[in-house]
């Protein structure tokens, strides 16, 4: 896979963005959660809650036109969640720290 | 995976509309029809399956088409269903104020998940009836109505036996709101946490780190505490689809529920229980633990010092609204006159001969400002003159599928064409923006969400009017989110936009015709 996210669950099965979607993943059975863009790999492990996002954007009323911006991967700690960013054009990697009860 | 968009276009001049229940004075019910087969948490809708056929009050409307997609969120669903029901054209508040909502309704039996479709005429009292009826191409099964729970209004008030006050409400002013929304009333005194519902209480074995919500207004003859219970064997967090996330329960005397409802989204309404207790919950990782809050509702025990009856000029009430727009305190009601309901413009009269007695309950059906088309492609600013403004457009985003949540949502000029005097410093062309919304409210009234008949002069400045949340009077061309304009998102009626508002004024020395410019939003979504 040269982008996206894929899942190990406990019994040992791999799971990839290109074979289903996020919603149907048995979230109570990963055991890792790794990202993928050309090459590079970002893992995360032992974690309690995981989460995949993406910022997309597009041009109003152009359905063509929509595009991934970056890709998401994360895990929960409490009401915070911790982001792992990587840019779609650039592949530059950044992190975030997103306390949800300040939204 | 691709989250599937669309564009909703509004007349400037759309307004929302406030209603008693089809000259209902605001008393009784109104009739339901609930699905009580699990259609799932994302819903397939075809050629063969987009027929919705419908009967409200015993007037059997034409077939509503359904919006047809895959995996379309249900909450997207439940709006269309709604819009279209206003949109028949029937000029008939029973179908003008009737409300399809995704929610998880309270149900005799055991029903896992529980998140169902429900239509609610428009009509308050005996008179009110829902019925989804079988027939060609119909959408009974992806809608889960192959099995249904449907009963009719009554003129009782919900949450007591019989009516003290022998009269009705009227309403005043406009309803400021961009979705649909229903206000509950309710004659009592005191404040919402001494008097009404409480202040949760957290569970010490609870370690959820977000932020619990309650909302509505509780009406009933005998106090409840609400136990609630969560559970964890299927998930963790919410936003994880239907199978893979948190569910609810919760213990209340007469008032239980043994099954589960699955919390499916954050920041989203939940009912607990029969008599108006609401839930909300920030994006946090729960635990299996009971209790997880117990939360203590009181009966309206009076609505005037400690008298269970008084007169109107004397008397108090309390609102709460199924978006959560709830009275903290209790307003006293004025004889002959409006007095405040909601945030969002409205205010209503009590007339009758007797006396208002705690517990009298009524209700405010608000229908939203209408869409004027759906899916569009293109804005058209027409032919503008050199140094003038455009007529503003309205316009709103969604996500139709392929996501459960959505925030961050940026709104930026990608391209300004081929006009020559944008941000030149010469008699320059302005891209001008302004929003205001569910999520980012205005300052006047404060639950502001939608403000009719806007104009240039509205959006001209950085500065907003106290109707608007933001306004740009000049977008400037950005290519990055955080370069561009924020943009409230709300997840109760899909996941929305707020509406914004656009035009242009062209600069004095601009020349040429038919240039094309380029606009670009911005959303994280998972």
């Amino acid at each position: 896979m040269k982008r996206g996210w894929e899942v190990e669950l406990s019994n040992g099965v791999i799971l990839r963005e290109s074979d289903l979607d996020w919603k149907k993943v048995p979230k109570n059975q990963i055991v890792r959660l790794s990202l993928f863009y050309d090459g590079r790999q970002w893992d995360l492990s032992g974690k309690e809650a995981y989460f995949v996002k993406y910022r997309a954007s597009v041009v109003p009323g152009i359905a063509d036109s929509f595009r991934i911006e970056r890709r998401t991967i994360g895990f929960y700690e409490g009401a915070n969640k911790i982001c792992y960013h990587v840019d779609e054009f650039t592949g530059k990697f950044s992190m975030e720290v997103i306390n949800t009860n300040d939204r | 995976m691709a989250a599937i968009t669309r564009w909703v276009a509004y007349d400037i001049t759309a307004s929302g509309i406030a209603d008693d229940g089809r000259g209902a004075g605001g008393v009784g019910t109104r009739a339901y029809s609930i699905g009580t087969a699990d259609p799932g948490d994302t819903i397939d809708i075809g050629p063969t399956t987009n027929r919705l056929h419908l009967t409200i009050d015993g007037d059997a409307g034409p077939y509503i088409t359904l919006y047809s997609g895959s995996n379309l969120d249900p909450r997207f669903v439940a709006r269309d269903i709604t819009e279209k029901m206003h949109n028949l054209g029937k000029a008939d508040a029973r179908w003008d104020q009737a409300i399809c909502t995704w929610e998880n309704i309270t149900i005799g039996g055991s029903y896992t998940k529980r998140n169902r479709f429900v239509i609610r005429s428009g009509t308050l009292g005996s008179s009110s009836s829902v019925t989804v009826a079988s027939g060609t191409n119909d959408a009974l099964d992806v809608l889960g109505f192959s099995t249904k729970v449907e009963a009719g209004g009554v003129n009782t008030p919900d949450g007591k036996a019989s009516y003290g006050f022998n009269g009705t409400i009227s309403i005043s002013g406009t309803y400021y709101g961009f979705f649909d929304e229903v206000y509950k009333i309710v004659a009592c005194n005191g404040d919402q946490a001494a008097n009404n519902i409480d202040t949760p209480s957290k569970g010490g074995s609870n370690t959820y780190a977000g932020t619990l919500t309650t909302g509505g207004i509780y009406n009933n003859n005998t106090d409840i505490s609400y136990v609630i219970e969560i559970d964890v064997t299927n998930g963790t967090t919410m936003g994880a689809g239907t199978g893979n996330v948190p569910r609810m329960r919760w213990t209340g005397g007469a008032d239980d529920q043994t099954d589960w409802t699955e919390l499916l989204y954050p920041d989203y309404w939940y009912k607990v229980g029969s008599y108006g207790l609401m839930v909300k919950f920030t994006d946090a990782v729960f635990n299996s633990v009971t209790p997880a809050w117990t939360i203590q509702c009181y009966q309206p025990d009076y609505v005037e010092g400690t008298n269970a009856t008084a007169p109107v000029g004397t008397a108090q009430y309390m609102w709460g609204s199924d978006r959560g727009d709830d009275s903290a305190t209790a307003v006293t009601t004025v004889s002959g006159g409006y007095t405040a309901l909601g945030t969002r413009g409205l205010s209503i009269k009590f007339t009758g001969t007797n006396n208002l007695a705690a517990g009298d309950c009524y209700y405010v059906i608000c229908s939203a400002p209408k869409p004027s088309s759906y899916n569009i492609t293109a804005l058209n600013y027409g032919n503008v003159t050199v140094s003038t403004e455009s007529a503003l457009k309205a316009i709103m985003f969604e996500v139709e599928s392929g996501a459960a949540q959505v925030s961050t949502v940026k709104f930026g000029l990608q391209s300004h064409g081929t006009f020559d005097h944008h941000n030149t410093g010469n008699s320059d062309t302005y891209f001008r923006f302004g929003t205001v919304g569910p999520a980012n409210n205005g300052t006047t009234p404060a639950g502001i969400e939608w403000y009719p008949n806007l104009t240039a002069a509205d959006i001209d400045n950085d500065i907003p009017p106290v109707y608007l949340y933001a306004t740009e009077d000049n977008l400037s061309v950005v290519a990055t989110a955080d370069d561009s304009e924020t943009i409230g998102n709300y997840p109760l009626k899909g996941m929305t936009s707020d509406p914004m508002w656009l035009n242009i004024r062209l600069g004095a020395s601009e020349t040429g015709a038919n240039s094309t410019i380029n606009y670009r939003l911005y959303f994280d979504y998972n």
